[in-house]
């Protein structure tokens, strides 16, 4: 019997077994001598109750890891677009907008804006009979 | 904070005085008719001396017995007047419908 108890102690996370192993122990042996409770049906509640307890641990432990290691991975993300950021010019263009301002400056395009009827604003403009403002 | 019913039921059992696990057990199931198995009682007595509900006291005769701290106390008082709340309102919708 206190093989078995020992075995089924086993199946508890470390730091449970250590503080109440002793006593889960000796109630589960008083249980049996003084309240003739079955053994076996005891020895099977404690068995689910430690894979229980070791389950919701481990799921603890690895959904406080994960979050952990998302959010250092977020931080460190955040602070190189920051400091990215902070080494540009605040008049810094990319490539095609400075080519798009140029080319709208000298009149020979213009940026196609395509409206919700999935023409162009030019073309809206021209249908209704408009023109181009002058450049 | 939701106190799990098998912890208000260690808590009531301990509102009445310090008591180790045999006698918790024996308590237990003589006001509720509720037999917990050691590992409920042990699961539930590591959470409530966790959240700082229960106080673990020095061996006496091979056994810990625990005490109801005064945290312990308060929430105990306040899930059983929301538990008395529900069912004054549960028992007056009854005695209506009848």
């Amino acid at each position: 019997m206190d093989r078995a108890l020992a075995w089924v102690l086993l199946l508890y996370p470390r730091r449970m077994r250590r503080r109440y192993g002793a006593e889960i122990a000796e109630l589960t042996e008083d249980l049996i001598r003084l309240e003739r409770r079955s053994p076996v049906r005891l020895l099977c509640s404690l068995a689910v109750h430690g894979i229980g307890c070791r389950l919701a641990w481990f799921a603890r432990t690895r959904v406080a890891t994960a979050i952990a290691v998302s959010t250092s991975v977020a931080c460190v993300a955040l602070v190189n677009m920051g400091a990215a950021s902070a080494k540009q010019p605040a008049s810094h263009q990319t490539r095609s907008q400075l080519h798009s301002t140029v080319e709208n400056r000298c009149g020979q395009a213009r940026p196609r804006v395509t409206n919700a009827q999935g023409g162009t604003a030019r073309q809206h403009r021209e249908e209704r009979g408009g023109r181009e403002p002058d450049c | 904070m939701q106190l799990p019913e098998r912890s208000v039921l260690v808590l009531t059992s301990l509102a009445g005085g310090d008591k180790h696990g045999y006698a918790l057990i024996k308590d237990v199931e003589a006001f509720s008719g509720v037999a917990l198995s050691p590992g409920t009682l042990y699961g539930a007595l590591a959470r409530l001396e966790e959240d700082g509900f229960v106080q673990r006291l020095d061996v006496d005769d091979r056994r810990h017995p625990y005490r109801l701290t005064p945290a312990g106390r308060a929430a105990l008082a306040e899930r059983l007047a929301e538990s008395a709340r529900i069912a004054s309102l549960g028992l007056r919708r009854i005695a209506l419908a009848e």
